[in-house]
């Protein structure tokens, strides 16, 4: 069905485009058929969204449940490093916290984008909202290491565990009974 | 000098001999200094500069690497935040350049055109403050929620992160910036090519172009976009590759004049004047409306969460009061500047005017932060173009005003972009959104004065535009759509195919595919091309066992480096130029 969808949206955008791109007036007739198929293209697009978000909810192994692991494991993780960070060199805890950046944060962050549909604009705001600012104070906490800070270092790694973790809390209180 | 050895210097020379007793370095003197210094003497050249070649460059790269030679190692005391607020400072500064340069010279090229300088002065300044505080609200839906990549503010991020990072990242970004300048240098100086034409080889007209700029930038932006960025390589091959021959094999288009040189240069600039353009800005407008309603319930949860905010309160953003006090401040500014600049107008149009210019300045700050975000590339000319014809036509043919709203358009725009870039930077970093924003707002004004000035020193002295050594190519281009306007000449049913086509394309498969399409048909093919490269690149890397870590590790800096050492080759050359003739 995507890729429906797919030649669909494209086959819409030539025709329309070709359409208005005659000079001196506008093919108006070409216009409204690629504007039609446009609309098509984008229903079916709305109906495969729909699916498989269905199919999503439906699945315990879905991407959804996959992403619910991924930020209880940040959360983990995180809540580990704050409280072995005080015996932490800051060579350590830079290092501790660059892998924290790429290995576990940055697949999560480039999944949160793709959740907008699944959980609803407003709901996925105060859910990621809260993890974009935590993970943001993780960034901190890894620059003032790299600064040779550890006050700043320690209490921007605490205050990102805390944000990720109002994250969490969100993120359970969301109605996926299949993924917990 | 081995990584434990760089930590233990760092430990060593932290802020004070006791660190723990000192607060973290972020907005200090020291960055703000350094940060208007960069940003002033980056504005008057890229002023100079694009009157003279026609575009400009940003400054947060170059500004970074001085911060880190400046802060870090003649202070010995500079942080990475600290370095970002300069950076962010630098940037803000500077970016009005491309605003000023765009509009206003274009009053000096047309005769007997009356206008205000210091109501143009005014509205730029203005331009400078609304396009930060409009953005605000935008910054969680773009960076934190949809994460938008802002190449350059990767680019930037990875300077910023140098000193901390692994030697070997620093290496690949070191040496892939002294690549890309060299390429970059070579380029710009006319020793190589800017550009490869594989269409002529193969018979191709010049209405279907297949050349490919010499752009290390441009692969690199691409290749910070990933698999995102296809959609503008798509764009450009519809326009080009598409739209562009089948419209000729139609008849759709008017046959070259008789005795020209090269008739299908001919066509391909009626192509792209006439039809490509118009539509690809309709799109960028629709598919930005569009959009803005999709994201409805993101940006309502943004400005519940801005409610609360304040300075000094620990929260992330400035509160919301300042973006309402904005809208306000905007409508009068902009009022005062129609009705006193352009007096001939009236009350009606002046308060008209002032309407679509604050609802312009929000809605086209959205449109170029969300292409910038996406692609890196920014359509700013484009709907500032739209700016002034839309006011040309509320103001009854008043170009003195259309110019002064299409450079507070030009400048407001141009200062969210910067922003939301600096703002992703930050992000990186863990530089706090509110202290950025508050630096960006404190400095803005800067920028519109020392360009407008320089514009006229210019003007004073050396003279611009045709015949002489200072072409204004730019500016001269306004001139012409402005008489092109006022003899009648306004596509307004191709804008409105456009906007019906991204509104529909981004309504349909969301995700800003109405933007990008029309983003990427307006663009060179020049550039579209290898910015599609670098995007492939990037998708056949990440699909290797591996491959998300190697991007990360190493091709994320190499790309980084592409961009800031195309960019310093852009602003060396520039300063060659300026002092050297």
């Amino acid at each position: 069905m995507r890729l429906r969808a797919h030649v669909l949206l494209s086959l819409g955008t030539i025709l329309a485009t070709l359409g208005g791109a005659r000079l001196p007036v506008v093919e108006w007739s070409l216009v409204a058929v690629g504007a039609a198929v446009l609309v098509a293209g984008g229903v079916l697009h709305r109906l495969d969204a729909r699916k498989q978000r269905e199919a999503g909810a439906s699945s315990s192994g879905t991407s959804a449940a996959a992403e619910v692991e991924m930020l209880r494991a940040v959360s983990a993780e995180v809540e580990r490093l704050c409280e072995e960070a005080p015996a932490l060199s800051l060579e350590d805890l830079a290092d501790r916290l660059a892998a924290l950046e790429t290995r576990t944060m940055g697949p999560l962050g480039e999944s949160i984008p793709h959740r907008i549909a699944a959980m609803g604009g407003e709901r996925f705001a105060e859910v990621f909202g809260d993890y974009a600012a935590g993970e943001r104070l993780v960034h901190r906490a890894w620059s003032a290491a790299a600064d040779g800070h550890r006050p700043e270092a320690l209490r921007a790694l605490e205050a990102g565990a805390r944000r990720i973790r109002a994250a969490l809390a969100a993120l359970d209180a969301t109605a996926w009974p299949q993924q917990r | 000098m081995s990584r434990h050895e760089a930590h233990a210097r760092a430990e060593a020379r932290a802020p004070v001999s006791d660190p723990s007793l000192a607060p973290y370095r972020e907005v200090t003197v020291a960055s703000l200094v350094l940060g208007i210094l960069v940003g002033i003497v980056l504005t008057a050249s890229m002023t100079y500069a694009g009157l003279l070649i026609g575009f400009v460059v940003p400054a947060s790269a170059i500004a970074a690497i001085l911060g880190w030679g400046l802060l870090r190692g003649v202070m010995r005391r500079g942080t990475i935040v600290e370095n970002n607020v300069n950076q962010t400072v630098a940037s803000a500064v500077n970016n009005t350049a491309a605003g000023v340069i765009f509009t206003f010279p274009a009053l000096f090229l047309m005769e007997g055109v009356s206008y205000n300088p210091w109501a143009i002065a005014v509205a730029a300044v203005s331009g400078a403050f609304l396009g930060t505080l409009f953005i605000i609200p935008l910054r969680k839906q773009m960076i934190e929620l949809e994460r938008l990549r802002f190449p350059s503010g990767i680019a930037v991020a990875e300077i910023l992160r140098t000193p901390g990072a692994s030697s070997k990242k620093s290496l690949y970004l070191l040496g892939a910036s002294v690549v890309a300048f060299v390429v970059g240098f070579l380029t710009n100086s006319g020793a190589i090519p800017e550009a490869v034409d594989l269409g002529t080889p193969l018979g191709l007209p010049a209405y279907v172009p297949n050349v490919w700029a010499i752009s290390l930038l441009s692969i690199g932006a691409g290749f910070l976009s990933g698999r995102a960025g296809l959609v503008v390589l798509a764009g450009g091959v519809l326009a080009n590759w598409v739209l562009a021959p089948l419209v000729v094999s139609l008849g759709w288009v008017p046959p070259a004049p008789e005795g020209v040189e090269n008739p299908d240069a001919v066509l391909a600039g009626t192509i792209f004047k006439e039809m490509i353009r118009p539509l690809g800005i309709g799109l960028l407008v629709g598919g930005a409306v569009a959009g803005v309603a999709l994201a409805a319930p993101m940006i309502r949860a943004a400005f519940a969460s801005l409610k609360s905010a304040g300075p000094g309160k620990g929260n992330d953003e400035l509160p919301i009061g300042w973006m309402y006090g904005a809208t306000l401040g905007s409508l009068v500014l902009l009022f005062a500047a129609a009705y006193l600049g352009a007096p001939e107008v009236g009350l009606f149009r002046a308060t008209l005017t002032a309407v679509f210019g604050t609802l312009w300045m929000w809605l086209a700050g959205v449109i170029v932060s969300q292409c910038t975000g996406m692609t890196d590339w920014s359509p700013v000319s484009g709907l500032s173009l739209l700016a002034v014809t839309v006011v040309l036509v509320i103001s009854g043919g008043s170009v003195g005003l259309a110019v002064m709203i299409g450079a507070a358009v030009c400048v407001a725009i141009g200062q969210g972009a910067d922003m939301m870039t600096d703002l992703k930077t930050g992000h990186l970093v863990g530089s706090r959104p509110v202290l950025q924003q508050a630096v960006q707002l404190a400095v803005g004004w800067i920028g519109p004065i020392v360009s407008v000035l320089t514009v006229y020193l210019i003007w004073e002295t050396m003279g611009f535009g045709p015949g002489t050594s200072i072409p204004a190519t730019q500016a001269v281009a306004l001139q012409q759509t402005i008489q092109a306007i006022q003899g009648g000449d306004v596509p307004v049913d191709k804008y409105a195919v456009g906007a019906l086509v991204g509104a529909l394309l981004t309504f349909g498969a969301g995700g800003g595919l109405g933007v990008l399409v029309g983003l990427s048909m307006y663009l060179p093919i020049d550039y579209v091309l290898p910015y599609g490269l670098g995007c492939l690149l990037a998708m056949a890397v990440q699909r290797r066992p591996e491959g998300k870590a190697f991007t990360a590790n190493v091709g994320i800096p190499i790309a980084a480096g592409f961009l800031v050492g195309d960019s310093l080759a852009g602003v060396i050359f520039s300063l060659i130029r300026l002092f050297g003739g």
